[in-house]
């Protein structure tokens, strides 16, 4: 994987923390006061803290645990215990790659990571909490057809299946969607989904619900088969 | 000697002396084994694992076990005896982390600004000042003394900001003893401990006792007081990675106000008290 999408850039604002998983390693992903993304391991190296618990101070993440502050270079810039000391440059935590391209956060634990090959000018439409992995959720959803109140049905096909993102094409909404999938652990995952060009309310509702449906087929598929 | 046969060798506190909720048959966990702990009519106590009778002893108001024949004997406390103090324990709280790091962050006082905020700490007085720690040869303990910190609200008690002058014993690996400033009275300290109950070396209980001068509270007040504290302690440990207590040097960084905790560590290494202990370099991002 190269890039995974973790959550729409607007849900987290500046001078926000928040938790993402990318394959499989604890991020911690914030927003600086000033609007800086970054995204690093999760993990306070004075004490083993979680530093997705911890609060934003200006341009610096702070831990939760001893308030040790962390820059958006990733290095530690001061020490709450010690106000006098200026910290050694080697107290610093992973980064990885973060980008925002769509209205998405999208983070890679890659070396060389780039940035997304999705297409620009897509519209965010929702996000689902899908208790069950993301592979699961592949599987059923091609060709995919749930009803619609006016008796008619919406299919999902997918047109396109890329590292980062898979294209789905719904005939009845004359737009193709951009499904992104996070991993989450005990086999839960996140989805996001974009549309293609301008999408109206009354498709977005139609979409919403057809996604729904998917993701309650899903969840009871994957929980009769484990 | 491997970590499990040297844990084995300790007392535990398992339950709270007379408590009227206790059921007849109480089933816990000591490291790693299941036990029962009868009440009889009488109020006499036993226990059992797996068929086999653990001793038991009472003292500082909980009952203790252990599954050794022939355990090291319990530490004292010689402030149990004296009268006028008030003896309270506060319950327990289970905690999804190894009792090694409870006992350590028991022994912090840098993470009260930021935990215990208005309580135990405050900003901007986060500064941890020099203080000393020592290993007490005769007792084989860890000691830290002259800990000093500002607290806005030291104790239930306390009406107004204080500093307040902390002495901490561990007197055995799973248990750690607090002496600090009275908020009432000068000539005297207050003492509040943690004792650990190992359910198994990634989860544990914790029984926290004091012994104070303290007239005016309410023993629920008192009990409350410190349960909070061990609540905003849990969403900590419940939180570090990993949740063994690492003792390679490498795997966390410490800096001068963890003197107490790099004494707990090297102590715990020459002992091999290392059940809960994480003795090798592992990846830290799992979990």
């Amino acid at each position: 994987m190269n890039c995974i999408g973790v959550g729409f850039s607007d849900t987290l604002s500046n001078a926000r923390v928040m938790r993402a998983f990318v394959n499989g390693k604890d991020v911690v992903v914030w927003r600086s006061t000033s609007g800086k993304l970054s995204a690093w391991e999760n993990r306070c190296p004075h004490r083993g803290m979680r530093l997705s618990h911890g609060f934003v101070r200006g341009e610096s993440l702070a831990c939760m645990y001893h308030g040790w502050h962390y820059g958006v270079d990733a290095k530690c810039k001061y020490i709450p215990a010690h106000p006098d000391l200026e910290p050694p440059e080697t107290i610093q935590i992973q980064r990885y790659s973060s980008f925002e391209k769509n209205g998405i956060i999208w983070v890679s634990d890659a070396q060389d990571a780039k940035a997304p090959m999705i297409a620009d000018g897509l519209t965010p439409v929702r996000s689902l909490n899908i208790h069950c992995s993301a592979n699961f959720v592949k599987n059923i959803l091609a060709g995919f057809r749930s009803p619609s109140p006016d008796g008619d049905q919406i299919v999902f096909h997918v047109t396109d299946e890329q590292e980062d993102f898979m294209r789905v094409d719904v005939p009845k909404i004359k737009t193709a969607l951009y499904f992104i999938f996070q991993n989450l652990p005990n086999s839960k995952c996140f989805l996001h989904v974009l549309a293609g060009g301008l999408c109206e309310a009354h498709a977005k509702k139609t979409i919403s619900r057809g996604l729904e449906h998917l993701r309650r087929t899903a969840e009871k598929q994957f929980g009769e088969e484990t | 000697m491997n970590p499990i046969e040297r844990a084995k060798q300790d007392w535990y506190p398992i339950a709270i002396v007379n408590d009227p909720r206790r059921p007849k048959f109480y089933a816990t966990r000591v490291l790693g084994r299941d036990i029962v702990l009868e009440t009889k009519m009488d109020g006499s106590v036993s226990v059992l694992s797996d068929g086999e009778h653990w001793k038991t002893i009472e003292a500082y108001d909980h009952i203790w076990t252990t599954p050794s024949e022939n355990p090291r004997p319990l530490f004292s406390i010689p402030e149990a005896s004296e009268r006028d103090r008030r003896f309270v324990p506060c319950g327990v709280v289970h905690v999804r982390c190894s009792p090694l790091r409870a006992v350590e962050n028991f022994l912090d006082i840098a993470h009260f600004p930021f935990v215990h905020t208005d309580i135990l700490g405050s900003e901007p007085h986060t500064e941890v000042v020099p203080y000393k720690v020592d290993i007490d040869e005769t007792k084989d303990e860890v000691i830290a003394t002259q800990v000093k910190f500002f607290q806005p609200q030291a104790a239930k008690s306390a009406n107004e900001g204080i500093v307040t002058e902390y002495t901490y014993r561990v007197p055995s690996p799973m248990n750690a003893i607090l002496y600090k400033t009275c908020p009432t009275r000068d000539d005297v300290q207050d003492v509040i401990t943690l004792f650990v109950q190992p359910l198994d070396e990634d989860n544990c209980a914790v029984w926290p006792w004091m012994a104070l001068y303290d007239e005016e509270s309410s023993m629920a007040d008192m009990v409350e007081f410190q349960q909070l504290i061990f609540l905003q302690d849990r969403n900590i440990l419940e939180n570090q990675i990993p949740k063994r207590l690492p003792i390679d040097p490498k795997m966390e960084i410490p800096t001068r106000a963890d003197l107490t905790s790099v004494a707990y560590r090297r102590w715990l290494k020459k002992n091999g008290a290392l059940y809960g202990a994480l003795t090798h370099a592992v990846d830290q991002r799992a979990g």
